[in-house]
């Protein structure tokens, strides 16, 4: 298809055209409502004051240099992850399986330091261990593509399905008898990865943010692929009728959205953990960062703003955990709030729109 | 070695048909949520919910069955706000179901360290009762479980009649097939997508509570994907609770693998016995795929003009 039977088509296809203001007043609104829902809940059951409970995430996760170390940290996997997922929801390819993408990133990086380790000590060994992460996360995320393809299966059951595969799987590696394990080790952990390879200089991993920001934001709006993605997400019958290959937007979707979470899981391994473990604190990334997207709009520039809040409240919620004996988990409470309000705004915007032009 | 084939088996038996009860009361639910045409993507997030209330309703009232009481209740107030969403609100069905998931699975950890985290010891409510306790082991095994097994079990045929043959199971299909027609002749679609929907939640509520009664106490991440399965078990049965349970027997006793493995000693990361269940529903789903009939209306909101 040529560009002018593109924007022929743009014209006939009723894309979400929502305006920024609208989306401003619907997101303030879903925070607020959020917020508030999360601030009852924190009184009702925790006898806390709300407020000082939410001004201290804030105040730790933005303003304090240990708080805000960690908050950086959940937000590089957190943005890298949403970016990818951002693409799959356009079109409508409901991918919940970064956890397991995450993982077996992490495993293939470590698989590759574990093997360098032999060999010299090379300026082009971070490069490679972040490539193999990708690859890792491709090849996991390409079983689901290729079983909705061929099969036409529900990729919300077999990503789901795959996370569960790839969290035993690592648990295996590093179990008494697993491979990995190390045996000075008193908790199931592998091997720690050796010091040089640590990559914790905050301005390289940004940059891998922005330019990755840059890349999905292109391919969205530049390429012939953002188009394809934007017909199958908006109606299978146009994509059907305009020859689109749903297959094959699919599969480079999955490729993308995968390489993306492998990255983070690479990433997160070398910034953060260190070692494998089976009480991988990352194992949620995955289920955090479908919020985060939406969050985004589903907007490749956003996302980098959506994963800071999500950080914040992360390792503010930490915090928050160890002075005042409240579990953390309430950040996935308060997440799941966030994104119900969200969609329920959501789809009310067209009402809220109207009242806001009507008066 | 006898001995140990027979222990083995005794021991897929009895784990298995604890977990088919799980896996049919969940993919019962789901079924006719599916037939009506709304999947509950929630499932997992509700039977969170009804582990910890069933586990905390046992706890404070000191009776199993007062805990399957909170599991109905969590499931039906789950049932209820997924309902208003999709129905009501007309939201995409997947997105109401994952944010659900997203909360009920949340919501029960987090309840759940809250109230119990700081004991020093284990917390544990009365477990279901069994009432069938006999000297002989094969009859034992075979009877010896608790009553919601036998209701679970006998509610298959109820369900299947009620689904098939009944005007009302008539009016879901009918629903799920086309619910303007449906609506044309006076079926009040939006009352039949409640009925169905909170029905599936609460068997969803049901299933939860007896994961966590049947071993008297909860833990976090306890659900561990079991709602998923139910998920794909419906899914899987072609939307038939006959098939539905066939399934859930084949899914029962390839989860109680693992845990029998283990009892018998048999050396085999049980980190892969615990993949299985997961890897065959994938190959479960994809043998059906090509003869799936999804009714059809299928994750399309109804709104009367």
């Amino acid at each position: 298809m040529d560009w002018k039977g593109c924007s022929r088509m743009t014209k006939t296809i009723n894309f979400d055209e929502s305006t920024l203001f609208t989306n401003f007043v619907v997101y303030l609104f879903a925070f607020i409502i959020a917020i508030g829902t999360g601030a009852i809940i924190i009184f009702a059951i925790m006898k806390i004051n709300p407020f000082s409970a939410i001004s201290l995430i804030f105040s730790f996760g933005l303003f304090n240099a240990f708080g805000l170390k960690a908050t950086f940290q959940y937000m590089i996997p957190l943005a890298l992850i949403s970016l990818g997922l951002a693409l799959c929801y356009k079109a409508k390819y409901f991918n919940i399986g970064a956890d397991g993408q995450l993982i077996f990133g992490t495993i293939f990086s470590m698989q590759v330091i574990f093997s360098l380790e032999k060999t010299t000590h090379s300026p082009l060994a971070i490069p490679l261990i972040l490539l193999s992460g990708m690859v890792g996360g491709a090849f996991y995320s390409l079983i689901p593509a290729t079983l909705k393809a061929k099969f036409n299966i529900s990729e919300i059951l077999t990503t789901l399905m795959l996370n569960f595969v790839a969290i035993y799987f690592m648990t295996w590696l590093v179990d008494i008898n697993g491979p990995w394990k190390d045996p000075t080790a008193a908790e199931l952990e592998s091997y720690p990865i050796p010091s040089y390879y640590y990559l914790e200089n905050p301005a390289i991993l940004l940059s891998i943010v922005i330019i990755a920001i840059i890349i999905v934001y292109l391919i969205d709006t530049r390429t012939i692929l953002g188009f394809q993605i934007k017909v199958v997400g908006s109606s299978q019958k146009a994509a059907e009728y305009s020859g689109i290959n749903r297959t094959k937007v699919y599969i480079l979707l999955s490729i993308i959205s995968g390489a993306l979470a492998g990255l983070a899981g690479s990433i997160n391994l070398l910034t953060t953990s260190h070692i494998l473990s089976s009480d991988y604190d990352s194992v949620y990334l995955g289920y955090l960062s479908i919020f985060t997207t939406w969050l985004a709009a589903l907007n490749p520039l956003f996302v980098i703003m959506s994963s800071l809040l999500m950080g914040v409240m992360i390792s503010g919620g930490y915090f928050m955990a160890s002075i005042s004996g409240v579990s953390q988990l309430f950040v996935y409470v308060f997440e799941g709030l966030m994104f119900i309000s969200l969609i329920t705004f959501k789809e009310l915007s067209g009402t809220l729109r109207r009242l806001l032009k009507y008066g | 070695m006898v001995s140990s084939v027979l222990d083995f088996f005794l021991e897929i038996i009895k784990i298995g048909i604890g977990y088919t009860t799980v896996f049919l009361l969940a993919s019962l639910g789901d079924i006719y949520a599916e037939k009506s045409g709304i999947p509950n993507l929630s499932l997992e997030g509700v039977m969170g919910m009804g582990a910890f209330l069933g586990f905390y309703f046992a706890l404070i009232f000191q009776n199993s069955y007062m805990g399957l009481l909170g599991g109905i209740l969590a499931g039906a107030v789950m049932g209820v706000a997924l309902s208003y969403l999709v129905i009501d609100l007309a939201i995409n069905q997947v997105l109401a179901g994952l944010s659900m998931w997203l909360v009920g699975m949340g919501l029960s950890d987090f309840l759940y360290t809250l109230s119990f985290s700081h004991y020093p010891y284990l917390v544990t409510a009365p477990k279901l009762p069994t009432y069938f306790v006999s000297s002989n082991l094969i009859v034992s095994v075979l009877l010896n479980h608790t009553l919601v097994d036998y209701a679970a079990f006998l509610s298959v045929p109820l369900l299947w009649f009620f689904l098939f043959k009944t005007k009302y199971g008539l009016m879901i299909i009918a629903v799920g097939e086309d619910p303007k027609a449906a609506d044309a002749v006076g079926t009040n679609v939006r009352m039949v997508r409640y009925a169905t929907l909170i029905f599936s939640s609460t068997m969803g509520g049901i299933a939860g509570s007896l994961i966590a009664l049947t071993v008297g106490l909860y833990q976090v991440g306890m659900i561990a994907g079991r709602g998923w399965i139910s998920i794909g078990i419906a899914n899987f049965s072609g939307f038939n609770p006959a098939y539905g349970l066939l399934a859930s027997l084949l899914f029962g006793v390839i989860s109680a693998l693992g845990p029998s493995f283990m009892v018998i000693g048999y050396k085999i990361p049980y980190e892969f016995l615990n993949m299985t269940p997961f890897l065959a529903l994938i190959i479960a789903v994809m043998i059906v795929a090509k003869k799936a009939i999804f009714p059809a209306s299928h994750g399309q909101p109804y709104k009367r003009e």
